[in-house]
């Protein structure tokens, strides 16, 4: 059935657009700063007084990536993959027993794990530093791999994914004599690859962006992932007045997942258009 | 189809084996990762822990008792309270907003979305070197406020602006996210209520009031939810903004930080560090239920 | 030949009782029916056969072996979903191919099957699409494909016409009435809500009772369409078989033979044509008759017209009776009758059934000896 579309004035659309349109500059606005800062040169930031680069250089660009930064950006790739192909598989894997199969305990287990996601993670952090330091995990990136590896959050969203989904396809597949580990990764998994999807984004997002954890775990700097990295060079640019050197490099650890974003994200935001009618 | 309802759906023997195998990896990690920590985290809550000689002993609830009477527990309470008082509404009311606006008849409509959620996007490291700049003594707004007001605001090192700054990060790369969620909530909304509502006369943000506010009221309490344990959770940018320490003069200093420091700034506050980590995660299960039973509304679903 | 064979079998489910004590034979290639009102526990029964439920109580044999303790995929069976379920990731050749690469079955001996499939259901320029690309009709023969290549012993179809508009399902009934012939071999357990599908297709109709704890098997009654029709052997299958629904009403018997019932029914005397040996003087009776045996026009009841509903050559009369509480429906030709006017009907002795206090049946004497309606 489709909706009848609803004829507005036209200035409320302009209103509309127009506060729009104010909200998405004012949250460009500092990143374009930082763009124009990252393409000046160190001594027009010193000097200070210049709007726009006298003469647009990427130099900062230059100098960043021929520093530790590469190696930084590997690290986070690196642990950042790890963690989103953990957790996408065994997220997954406990959402869907949790969904399907009846066992005794279930209930239980469930309200355990409601208990234990509302334990904010900055909680459950110092203590599990002390954990992965009595197995000698302490500066390595295996220690962020391992604590990263599973989330109860997309346990639940996988779960919850699943008691939505009809099982009849589930049932076809046992007749036709698939064991249920075989079920799982031929039938299933394909079938849930939007949620699939959505998981692996937002979990690698999470690591790319995580900043705490690494800060705690790992302390030898060619280890160190992106955020910290960048935030120890910070503090000795900014003594020299490097800001160039410091937005190229917040704008260059943020192009990755913007990328991912915009190449993905019709997967997991939905945006009908209402005024086309059809739901 | 009832005989379709999952919960239902029982398979033959053999399928307990196969929901452990599948749950096992899981519960290994959170069990080892996430539960043993938040035990281990309780048992050290009430002891005195020396890092270097790794001697502990028990000393029941002094630790609590030091929190109550250390100046910089209650700043950081101050702190806190007065961000949740002013992050969550806005981000709450700012999100909705948008979202009512990006629900009509708009073009482009991935493409503001897209653009919008840029900050959420950023690391908080990024995200606040980025505004560290802006806001910078030497920075451009600075100068524009000198230049235009003739007034010399210091932001990052008054203690009046710093933990601001860090609001107006917090809610610029929140926003998005929860303005997704919004959105979500309003397709849900059938646009027969809408076309009901014109019929009678009701002007758009009347429509938006009586009908959209009502409906996402669920919603509403999930998003103040997350919004307010974000907001206890804050490590990051007051880290980096102060350089580590909470400054200025403990203005940025969140619960979070200050669990940082008790762990490792000193060698023998481990203890207290975990807790004022129980208390933490008390004041956040509190904080759940309540804004719960506050928010909660009466089935209004249509 | 395959035969099926359920004994005793009670399905519980989380305490409450679903099936009970179901007994039941299907004979080999026969095409059996499973129908009922909607709870009864029909497709409960087919998933039990097929092995996706668990049962309480009882046995399943296939062939006379027990096959209770065997998983799905090992009873040969194959089934068709109500809602297809076909693999939507997979063209409808691997669809149908799937299960038998499960078995291991020679790459040439999967080819030739999906093959002959595929002609017989002239699913042939759809095999390389994906069922997302397909239309309900065409869904639905992929799925029945996909029973047909696993070349089973016996077909499970859980309500396969319901999600198809009118046009196609009296098509693909008829459609569904020569695969069964073509199969031969095969016997094929359908279930289904529509009455129109269970009296033309089926060979044996099995009429199911919703369980409301009230310790009745759940099995109202087992026969052919026709026997169903005409010797329903208890109030509920009367009830059900036939629409518009038999017309009940209370009386009391006057004198009972083993050649006739001589009733009271709503002051009216009347009789029926029934074995009557069982039941006593006095007793109370249901007496039932169906709205097409009615004869309008002349005869000792009379009813008001409350309402007509005309289907073209013939309508249905709703009547209310004389003690202005009881309703009947009648089957006639369009007359010129009216809301309001007060028709006679005659209820021909030979067109009645009646039930005893317990709901069972008296059994019919010479059941198509009344006019034709």
């Amino acid at each position: 059935m489709s909706t009848p579309t609803l004829r507005r004035p036209a200035s409320s659309g302009l209103l509309l657009y127009g506060f729009l349109g104010c909200y998405s500059l004012l949250t460009l606005a500092p990143f374009a700063w930082a763009i124009l800062t990252s393409l000046k040169s160190t001594r027009e930031i010193a000097s200070g007084t210049t709007l726009l680069p006298a003469s647009p250089t990427l130099d900062a660009y230059r100098i960043l990536l021929h520093s530790e930064l590469d190696t930084w950006l590997l690290n986070s790739f690196t642990v950042a993959i790890s963690v989103t192909v953990l957790n996408v598989l065994f997220n997954t894997m406990a959402g869907y027993a949790l969904a399907r199969y009846r066992f005794r305990g279930r209930q239980l287990l469930f309200q355990v794990l409601m208990l234990l996601v509302m334990v904010p993670g900055q909680v459950t952090m110092i203590p599990a530093f002390q954990i992965v330091a009595r197995l000698g995990l302490v500066d390595t990136h295996l220690s962020l791999i391992l604590t990263s590896g599973v989330s109860i959050t997309y346990i639940f969203m996988m779960r919850q994914f699943f008691i939505n989904f009809p099982t009849e396809i589930e049932e076809a597949a046992i007749l036709d004599g698939c064991s249920p580990l075989a079920s799982f990764f031929r039938i299933v998994l394909p079938m849930a690859r939007p949620a699939l999807v959505t998981q692996a984004v937002f979990v690698f997002m999470g690591v790319w962006n995580e900043f705490m954890k690494p800060l705690l775990f790992i302390s030898s700097v060619d280890l160190y992932l992106l955020p910290q990295g960048l935030n120890a060079v910070a503090r000795q640019f900014a003594k020299s007045s490097s800001w160039n050197l410091i937005m190229a490099g917040s704008l260059l650890s943020v192009m990755p997942v913007l990328l991912l974003y915009v190449t993905l994200n019709r997967h997991f935001i939905n945006l009908n258009d209402q005024s086309s009618g059809l739901k | 189809m009832f005989h379709s309802d999952p919960r239902r759906w029982r398979l033959p023997r053999g399928a307990s084996i196969a929901a452990f195998s599948f749950l096992l990896p899981a519960l290994l990690l959170i069990g080892v990762f996430t539960l043993i920590p938040i035990v281990y985290a309780l048992f050290l809550s009430v002891q005195k822990m020396d890092l270097i000689s790794g001697h502990h002993r028990f000393i029941g609830l002094a630790n609590l008792r030091y929190l109550a009477e250390d100046d910089k527990f209650w700043a950081a309470c101050h702190n806190t309270l007065r961000y949740v008082s002013m992050v969550v509404p806005l981000q709450t009311a700012i999100a909705l907003i948008l979202a009512c606006v990006l629900n009509g008849r708009i073009r482009f409509k991935r493409v503001f979305v897209t653009l919008l959620f840029l900050p959420t996007l950023t690391s908080s490291a990024a995200l606040t070197m980025i505004f560290m700049w802006l806001f910078n003594n030497a920075g451009v707004l600075v100068r524009l406020l000198q230049n235009t007001l003739g007034i010399t605001i210091n932001f990052l090192g008054d203690p009046a602006w710093a933990l601001g700054i860090i609001m107006l990060m917090n809610i610029f790369s929140t926003v998005p996210g929860l303005m997704v969620v919004y959105l979500a909530g309003l397709q849900a909304i059938p646009p027969a209520l809408y076309e009901a509502a014109m019929l009678d006369g009701a002007g758009p943000i009347r429509r938006h009031w009586e009908i959209s506010v009502p409906q996402l009221t669920p919603i509403t309490c999930y998003v103040m939810t997350m919004g307010v344990i974000g907001c206890f959770q804050l490590f990051d940018q007051a880290f980096i903004l102060s350089g580590g320490d909470g400054g200025p003069d403990n203005a940025t200093l969140t619960f979070t930080l200050l669990i940082y420091h008790f762990a490792f700034k000193n060698y023998n506050t481990m203890g207290l560090a975990c807790a004022l980590a129980v208390v933490l995660t008390l004041i956040i299960l509190c904080a759940t239920v309540l804004l719960n039973r506050f928010v909660r509304p009466d089935g209004v679903n249509a | 030949m395959t035969t099926v064979c359920l004994r005793d079998i009670d399905l519980a489910y989380n305490g409450t009782p679903v099936l009970n004590d179901v007994n039941l034979t299907i004979e080999a290639g026969q095409f059996c029916v499973f129908i009922g009102p909607s709870g009864c526990g029909k497709s409960t029964l087919l998933r039990l056969i097929a092995g996706l439920e668990t049962l309480t109580r009882g046995e399943i044999l296939i062939d006379g072996v027990r096959v209770n303790d065997t998983p799905p995929a090992a009873r040969q069976l194959a089934m068709v979903f109500q809602s297809y379920a076909l693999y939507p990731h997979m063209s409808v050749r691997d669809n149908m191919a799937f299960g038998l690469t499960r078995q291991k079955l020679p790459k040439d001996v999967i080819a030739r099957r999906v093959a002959d499939a595929a002609r017989i259901l002239q699913l042939e320029p759809l095999l390389d699409r994906k069922p997302g690309a397909l239309s309900g009709g065409q869904r639905q023969r992929a799925a029945i494909g996909r029973a047909i290549v696993k070349q089973p012993k016996v077909f499970l179809f859980d309500e396969p016409l319901s999600n198809l508009d009118a046009a196609l399902r009296s098509q693909t009934r008829i459609e569904l009435a020569k695969l069964h012939r073509e199969l031969g071999s095969a016997s094929m357990i359908y279930v289904t809500h529509d009455q129109v599908e269970a009296m033309t297709l089926a060979d044996q109709i099995v009429l199911l009772r919703p369980h409301a704890g009230q310790g009745l098997p759940s099995i109202a009654q087992v026969g052919r369409p026709l026997d169903l029709y005409h010797h329903p052997v208890n109030l509920f299958a009367a009830g059900f078989i036939g629409s518009p629904r038999m017309n009940f009403l209370p009386g009391h018997v006057v004198c009972a033979d083993a050649g006739a019932v001589g009733a009271t029914v709503l002051g009216q005397p009347c009789r029926a044509l029934v074995d009557g040996s069982g039941l006593a003087t006095g007793a109370a009776i249901t007496v039932g008759i169906r709205p097409e045996h009615i004869e309008v026009g002349d005869g000792p009841w009379q009813g008001r017209i409350t309402h007509i509903e005309a289907l073209g050559e013939h309508g249905y009369l709703h009547l209310m009776l004389g003690d202005g509480a009881t309703t009947m429906v009648a089957k006639t030709g369009l007359e010129e009758l009216r809301i309001g006017q007060t028709v006679r009907l005659t209820l021909p002795e030979a067109a009645l059934h009646v039930f005893d206090a317990d709901g069972h049946a008296q059994r019919r004497l010479q059941p198509r000896r009344h006019a034709a309606a």
